[in-house]
Parts: C-alpha cells; structure tokens; sequence
C-alpha cells in the first residue's frame, strides 16, 4: 500500500500519540493527499504526498532563510550529513531508500522526501523524524538564535 | 546604626586590578585592607564553640588609619550560646515556642531570614535550629532554597510582615518551581488590627503567595498553631514538594501556654503524619519490565524526585544491570555521575537515538518537543501522584510509586543485559559533544585573546578543570551556574559526578538573581555536613554568575563571611543584562539594557569583608581561581572572581556561534 490514505493515517498516528499538537487532512484523492500538522514552535506545517512521485513534501519546514544565506547553505550540508554512512542505522536517512531534498522559494524552506522502496511507512516516518530534528539539533547546533527569536517573534526570555 | 556601617571606606579606584603574577606569588600581601579571624565561624556554626578574636583593630589605607572590618564578638558568643527551648513550666511557651518545638521535632535542618517576625525566628533560634541572618529577605529565601537543594531538607525562611515578605517573592517561586520544600514564615500584624491599617507594614499575605506554594496558612486561632505546624510539615514532608507559607500574628506567636491541655491536637509526628510510600503494583512493573527488555536503547530520566528519595544507589544500580542510559534532570545535579558511561547527559545525539524514555520523578514535565527525543520514542512515567501522570507528556505506560521503591522493584525486576551497540552509541555521542564544545573553547580563547577579555566559554571550562585538577578533592566541590550568557555556557562545560555537586539556581524560573545567595546557603549545608553533602565539611563552593544577576545577591557576602561560609563567585561581566541584543532592533532602547562598564564588583566584594580579584585573561582567571580556593580551604574566606568580558560575546554574527539553548535533557538543562 503506498496510498495518501496511508500517509495520513500514518500522521494521525502521531497527533494521536501527542507528537503533533494538531493535526487535520486537508484533501486525499487516490494520487495525492494534503495534510497540516500543528509542531514546533507551534507552527502549522502543510504535509503533501504525491503517490506518483512516491514523495513526501513540507512546504516550508524553514522560513525567512533567504537562499544565499549561510543558514541555507548549512542546513543543505547538515542534510547531506543525515545521510552519513557512519551514523547508526537507526539515525541515518539510507540514500538507498530515501532521497533528501530542499527547495528555497523566497526564502521558504521546503523539503521533499523521496521513497526509493516499497516501504512507505518507513519513509514517512522518516520524514517526520527529520523535520524533528531539524527544529532539535539543527537549529539548535547552529548559530542562529537571533535568527530564531526574530522569525518566530519569541521572548529571548522564553525562547521554546 | 553601628561603627562599622559607619566606618569610611577607601577609594577603591586607587586599587589596581591584580596581575597573574601577584595573585600567584602571595594573596596576603594584598589582603592588609581587611583582617581576618583565621578559625572560621561556620565551623562555630557547626561545633557549637566559642567564637575567635580577630586581627588588627586598624588598617592603613592611603595614609589613614581606618578600623577594620570585623566580626563583632557579640555575633560569635551568640552562636556559642546554648540552646533554650520553650517549656510549659514557669512562664510557659509562646505559640512561636510551640511551633519553634515542631520545628525541632521535625528536624528543620535551616532557618534563613532577616530580622522581623522576632517571636518566630527567636523562638527557632532558641529551639536549637542553626540559623543565619542576613541583609536582605530574597536573599536569605534563595539560601534557604540552595540549602534545601543541596540537602533535599526542608529549610525556613523568615522575614517581617509586608516589606520583608515581599522582598521574598521572587525566590519563593523560584523554589516553587523547583519544587523545593521550604518553609516560609512570615509575621503578620495582628487580628485585632485586622483591616484597619493600623501603623504600618499591613498586607494581606497568604493571597500574594497563591501560584507559587503548596500549602499556604495564616494562623488565626493561638489553640492550634500545634495543629497548624503539623499540616505546614505533613505537606513539607509528603508527596512531591514545595513551598509552605504560614504567616503568624502576633496573637498567635505571643499567646502563652502553661499546660497541653490548653493547645488543641497536640500530638506526636507519628499521628499528624505518615512515611508510608506508594508501592508500584506487580502488574505496572511488569509491563515496565516487558518494555525496558524489548526496546533497544533505553534511557532514565531521573527527576528531582529520585534525588529527593535519595533513590541515586538504586538508579545506578537499575541501569547497570540493563545497561540504560540515563539523564538526570531538576535543579539539583549529579543524582548520577555525568562521567559515568551510561549517562547521556553530555551526549544529546545518543538521547535522540533513544527507544523508551522512562521519567522517574520527573516533576517538572517538559512537553514533547522540548526534550531532544525523536518522535518514535515511548514513554513510561513514574511519579508519586496518580493525577500528575499523562500532564504534558502522552505516555504508553503511567505508573504510581515512590521513585526510590520503583528504582528498587526495578533492580530487582529486570534481567541482567547487555546492550553493546548502545553503550558504543552513547560513548560516541559523548565524544561528538565533547569535540563541539573543545572548538567553542578554542574560539574563546582566541576571542579573549583579540579583545583581552574573557570569553565566557573559557570562564566555563577553566573552572571546571580547575574543580577537577586544582582542588584537594573534585568531589567536595559544588558548583552551580545562572546568568543568561554565562549560564548557557556554563552548563556545557560544567559537570557533577555525585550526587547534589551541582545546583541549577535558575531550573525552570529563570530568575536571574538567586545564584550568588542560593550558593552560599548550599555552602552552610557543606559545612554542616548535611545530607549528601556528608563528608565535605570545609570545603568551599563555586558559582558562576553574571553581573547583572549578582547584583541581587552581593550584599550577601557580608552574611557569608560573618558565618565564615567559603563561597567563590565567578562573575561573568559583559557591562549588560544578557539580553541585550534585543535593543538592537529598537535604537532609543540600548540604553536601559547597559550598565557602566567595567565595573568593580570584586572592590564591592572587599568593601563587604570578601576577597575580590579582576581578572582580564584566562591565566590571571586560573590564578585567581587558585587563589581563591586557597583563602576559601585555609582561612574560610570568601572571594568573588570579576571576569571582564565584553556584551558582544553573545552575538553570533560578531564572535560565533554566539548563544544558543543547550539540549534538554542534559548538562546545562534549565529548564525542565
């Protein structure tokens, strides 16, 4: 099965597990499915599942990066990094079974990732354990708080 | 009014900032401003003797002679007096004599106040209970909550009614936060004068503490202030903690008592309350069991309340046995050893990659997404009140229990395991991290170099390798660190490897503020030898600050040096609140987030009787830091560090990578 159904039962899954602080199917049809999910830093990010491409895509997992910023070009690095033979298995995005991509439209950060097998369930949540640790590790590691107070408008005092 | 708050102080401006050299050759040297009694009164504190005569009635200071600063001998006999509790006989008992008894009774380890409230704090005194008093009241609440945390006692706070009180409020709920089971007390006018103004301090207390305690009492019947102290020390010593607030009148303080009969529900602890602990049931820990042995990377989070149950032998003896890894969390450190293999606290990547997270104790809950898991985890909670379990975190298993019996039943539940590639994960995780903060490190040194100042990544890591290579024992010392950009460094490079080595002043409130004092209460708990901190006696503790936070806490180190408390404060000092950077988008508002710069908090700290030394380089820091642990160990002195830095040092665009938030769970966590 490699259906939108599919993916947005897989989603469901996580807001039912109080991963997601909000989640709703926006349209599913048998080729593609569109979803939002409420996460970090209380964002809504809009979820598409294209079954044709076997691709998932966050529209804008990351805002207000322009695309010659330093933050783009090490956010593509720290992508390629996930998919480092020397990370354990259990943490490593397979080049064999997943294909990593970032687009920048106007500074919008989206990500698509590809499924390269039959094993969708894996690639979903794949996907969603990278857009988690994009907003845990990524933005974290980096020197960009300044970057993350102005663009979610955050008290430094309280800025998670 | 005495001579001493008189006396004239010399221009501090015509002291030069100590070199490496002069501070390495003989600190006494520069030390003829102040004289010293060489037998410290903490050391009175605790044997009950005899306080000391001190040194030179006079010092020289640019051509005048100027009496010393000194500790007044009516301070010394007064801690070497006996104790006198209250008896039914002859003149019979105040009601603060009989709620002075409960105290002793119930063993309150502290008593932390300013004057005020005089029936109470004289009665708790006189009862046997070691008390201090200080300059200000958020001070003394702050040190009786560091006490508390290093000791996990319950600990009093006092003050006088309306100003001293609320001068209390920011460390109440900062103790609040941390779950601190402290004892406020406050005198409150009286009932007679309910409403009617009458002279001056009216407030009306116990409302202003609502959000920020457990318990909350203002006493009005005189009969039950027995019965009142019971239910102050049933919710000090029962459940999760926290703050109890119990506001004395004067009726109620000064009533007399000549015969039990007169005061209503008199009787014992072993009938007001019960140490009776929740048990897990058989099917909890079985189905806790079952998960730990299926997942492959299990992780502890070992909360406040395993280091409240002193449950840290039980701990390392549940994840030794399975090979779990654990974090420890709260605002008390070192539960489990940060350099032990299993522990992930300096190895946020390993704590992604974990399975099973199992909270113990974990009172403060984080929500998911504030903690560095990844999203498949599952999560287990153990915790000692049944309606706390399923708050903020959805868990796959809740359990209720105490968490030290839980740990045990889990020793003894669990099959012995091997986890090899966890282990191997872990360990590399914590070289990936150690890697990261090496390079921080050597930016800092090379910042400090090119602005001859102190890069707070530098101040952090010298003085932890300071604690564990310069000082007679790594263990004894506890460090703490607070401070906005100085604590976000701090936490990374600062470690605690038994338990209570390590306070986080600013767990979960964040106040800015408190470090300085809560240090100096966690001191009066080394000294004594209180808890977990058995065994240390005399040695000093270490905490690294910011010059915007000891701003709240420095008149204290008169307190400190009068009881002889050895404290080093480490003062991070960029010339502006932390926060600065947020005037930057707002030109006309710079101004209210600058101090002066450069100045002299180490000359505030010799004007108060302390040592101070200002340092601008990492090797005058050391040997200042040398310096001081010297003075805190032979002669109980203590000393505040002022580190000249610069506020640019938290901008990532001018000195990278500038601040971010550390991992939680882990070293540095301050929030949950």
């Amino acid at each position: 099965m490699d259906t939108p159904q599919q993916v947005g039962d897989l989603l469901q899954e996580y807001a039912e597990r109080g991963v997601f602080r909000g989640f709703s199917r926006q349209r599913e049809t048998r080729q593609q499915g569109e979803f939002r999910v409420r996460w970090h830093r209380d964002q809504v990010f809009q979820w598409g599942y294209d079954r044709r491409r076997r691709s998932l895509r966050v529209a804008c997992v990351l805002p207000a990066v322009p695309a010659g910023s330093r933050m783009y070009r090490d956010f593509r690095q720290w992508l390629r990094a996930r998919q480092d033979p020397t990370l354990p298995a259990h943490r490593r995005y397979d080049p064999a079974r997943l294909t990593l991509r970032a687009y920048n439209r106007g500074g919008d950060v989206a990500l698509t990732v590809r499924v390269l097998d039959d094993d969708l369930d894996h690639g979903v949540r794949r996907a969603v354990s990278l857009v988690n640790e994009i907003y845990l590790d990524f933005i974290n590691r980096g020197p960009y708080f300044d970057w993350l107070l102005e663009t979610f408008d955050l008290d430094p005092d309280r800025p998670s | 009014m005495s001579q001493y708050e008189e006396t004239p102080q010399p221009d501090p401006s015509k002291r030069a900032a100590p070199s490496a050299e002069e501070l390495d050759s003989n600190g006494s040297a520069r030390r003829g401003f102040l004289r010293k009694s060489v037998l410290g009164v903490g050391g009175a504190v605790a044997a009950g003797t005899a306080g000391q005569a001190f040194g030179a009635e006079t010092c020289d200071v640019a051509d005048l002679k100027l009496p010393s600063i000194r500790i007044p001998a009516d301070f010394t006999d007064s801690l070497a007096e006996s104790a006198a509790p209250g008896k039914f006989e002859g003149r019979g008992m105040s009601g603060a004599e009989v709620f002075a008894n409960l105290c002793l009774k119930e063993e309150l380890a502290g008593l932390f106040c300013c004057p005020g409230n005089y029936t109470v704090i004289n009665a708790l005194a006189a009862a046997g209970i070691p008390t201090y008093g200080g300059r200000t009241e958020g001070s003394m609440c702050a040190m009786a909550d560091g006490f508390s945390r290093a000791t996990g006692e319950v600990v009093a706070t006092s003050g006088t009614e309306g100003p001293g009180f609320t001068n209390m409020i920011m460390n109440i709920a900062a103790a609040n936060a941390a779950r601190t089971p402290l004892l406020v007390l406050a005198s409150n006018m009286t009932i007679a004068g309910e409403d009617r103004e009458a002279f001056i301090q009216t407030v009306y207390q116990q409302p202003t503490t609502v959000g920020m305690r457990k318990y909350g009492k203002r006493l009005i019947a005189p009969d039950r202030v027995h019965e009142y102290g019971a239910y102050a020390f049933r919710q000090l010593k029962s459940g999760v903690p926290g703050p109890v607030h119990l506001d004395f009148p004067a009726e109620v303080a000064r009533a007399r008592f000549r015969d039990p009969a007169e005061l209503k529900d008199f009787y014992d602890r072993s009938q007001y309350r019960s140490d009776s602990r929740s048990y897990p049931a058989p099917a909890d820990m079985k189905k806790a069991a079952e998960m730990i042995h299926k997942a492959q990377r299990p992780l502890i989070v070992a909360g406040q309340g395993v280091f409240q149950r002193q449950g840290w032998d039980a701990l390392h003896r549940v994840a030794e046995k399975n090979e779990i890894a654990v974090a420890t969390s709260g605002p008390t450190r070192g539960a489990f050893p940060d350099e032990h293999r299993l522990c992930v606290m300096a190895a946020p990547d390993a704590m992604m990659s974990a399975d099973l997270v199992v909270f113990v104790g974990q009172y403060c809950m984080p929500s998911p997404g504030e903690y560095y898991f990844n999203p498949e985890i599952r999560a287990i909670r153990v915790h000692p009140e049944q309606e706390d379990l399923g708050r903020n975190w959805p868990l796959d298993l809740g359990i209720v229990s105490d968490e030290a019996l839980f740990l045990e039943a889990l020793a003894d539940a669990l099959k012995q395991q091997k986890r090899a590639a966890w282990v191997d994960e872990i360990a590399a995780a914590k070289k990936t991290f150690q890697d990261s903060i090496d390079e921080v490190y050597q930016l800092g040194l090379k910042y400090s170099q090119q602005t001859n100042t102190l890069h707070p990544a530098v101040i952090a890591r010298e003085t932890q390798r300071f604690i564990d290579s310069g000082t007679d024992d790594r263990a004894a010392i506890v460090s703490a660190f607070g401070g906005w950009t100085s604590g976000i460094f701090a936490g990374r490079y600062m470690r605690a490897n038994r338990p209570a080595q390590m306070i986080v002043p600013a767990y979960q409130y964040g106040a800015i503020g408190p470090d300085m004092a809560m240090m100096m209460g966690v001191c009066a708990a080394v000294q004594r030898g209180v808890g977990p901190q058995k065994g240390y006696e005399g040695a000093p503790t270490i905490c690294l600050t910011s010059d915007a936070g000891v701003a709240y806490s420095l008149m204290e180190l008169d307190t400190a040096n009068k009881y002889r408390l050895p404290t080093i404060t480490i003062v991070y000092n960029n010339n502006a609140w932390g926060v600065w950077p947020n005037a930057a988008r707002s030109a006309r508002s710079m101004h209210m987030y600058l101090f002066q710069e450069n100045l002299r908090y180490d000359l505030l700290a010799r004007g108060l009787g302390a040592e101070g030394d200002y340092v601008t380089t990492p090797e005058a820091f050391n040997a200042a830091l040398a310096l001081a642990y010297r003075r805190a160990r032979d002669d109980k002195q203590s000393t505040l560090i002022n580190c000249q830095a610069i506020k640019e040092f938290t901008s990532p665009r001018d000195y990278p990578p500038g601040i971010s938030l550390p991992p939680e769970p882990g070293v540095g966590a301050a929030a949950h």
